[in-house]
């Protein structure tokens, strides 16, 4: 059970952790929860894996890098070796078998231009047991919320 | 190495859990703490850092049922089924991505919820709101890889 300071703090941090000398001291001070809380309650949260990461989200346009998500049709018999192939790279930040008829699905990062993207996807795509292998790059983005209220 | 590369080098791994985070992030980079965080605030500016934030693994936060969504969309339609479903707060992503032609799907969506029930009302939801019937929930079976980007 997540108490209502444990609530308070990691919603708080998932909006936004303030560029201040001071952060956590700043962010504790807007719900009214000491530093050293703050500190200790996103420690225990890091420690148990509910946090994967407190850093930086940054939009990877900007920083001069390419992306898509890719779906893929692999045989069954190969599809754990071609995952386990394309997420040796560390372009592909996340990479799932999924229900249906393109059953691996991973998301491609290179620096660049999209042709670097398009060659990396030409590459897994001879991958044996790859049948095919798509990217589709965003068109148009509506949403990226990344707040989950605990 | 540019400046901005390096603090975007140290900021996209975990910043230590100490009260003065980015000072110490400064000194291993040779910076003052000012220099750093007004660095830091360039690049917010520019929007090339969205923020420094917490990264929640939802499924651990109790959002145990999760499904991308698919949606093949009419091209007319694509604009006002975004914003409809980019207006529910149980959907983190959507996206107009390019259809194939043997895959006629070109929205996107990420569907979260505490229960699969849940997931589906949503889904039946959009499907009545916007008349779009050809959609796939493409469950995830199994996660090879979760991880944030590494830059530089």
């Amino acid at each position: 059970m997540v108490k209502r300071v444990e609530k308070l703090v990691l919603d708080a941090a998932q909006a936004d952790i303030p560029a201040v000398s001071r952060p956590f001291a700043a962010l504790g001070g807007k719900i009214g929860v000491p530093e050293a809380e703050v500190l200790k309650i996103l420690k225990a949260y890091k420690k148990k894996g509910v946090i994967r990461r407190i850093g930086g989200s940054f939009e990877t346009r900007k920083l001069g890098f390419s992306s898509t998500l890719a779906g893929a049709r692999v045989k069954p018999s190969r599809l754990a070796a071609v995952a386990k192939e394309i997420s040796k790279f560390p372009g592909v930040t996340h990479c799932y078998e999924r229900a249906g008829e393109m059953n691996l699905w991973f998301t491609l990062g290179v620096r660049g231009t999209m042709a670097g993207v398009d060659k990396k996807i030409a590459a897994f795509r001879r991958l044996p047991g790859v049948e095919k292998c798509y990217s589709f790059p965003v068109k148009k983005m509506f949403k990226i919320k990344t707040m989950f209220p605990v | 190495m540019t400046k901005e590369q390096a603090i975007v080098r140290a900021l996209q791994g975990d910043i230590p859990l100490e009260p003065a985070p980015f000072k110490k992030l400064a000194a291993g980079l040779g910076l003052t703490e000012e220099k750093f965080l007004a660095a830091l605030a360039g690049l917010k500016s520019r929007g090339v850092l969205r923020s420094v934030r917490a990264i929640v693994r939802h499924k651990r936060a109790g959002y145990s049922a999760n499904a991308m969504v698919a949606w093949s969309v009419p091209r007319a339609r694509v604009l006002s089924f975004g914003r409809t479903a980019a207006a529910l707060p149980s959907i983190s992503h959507c996206y107009e991505r390019p259809a194939r032609p043997d895959w006629p799907y070109n929205l996107y969506t990420m569907v979260h919820g505490r229960s699969r029930a849940e997931i589906s009302k949503v889904v039946d939801g959009l499907v009545k709101k916007t008349g779009v019937k050809n959609y796939l929930a493409l469950e995830s079976l199994r996660e090879f890889k979760k991880t944030s980007m590494v830059y530089f």
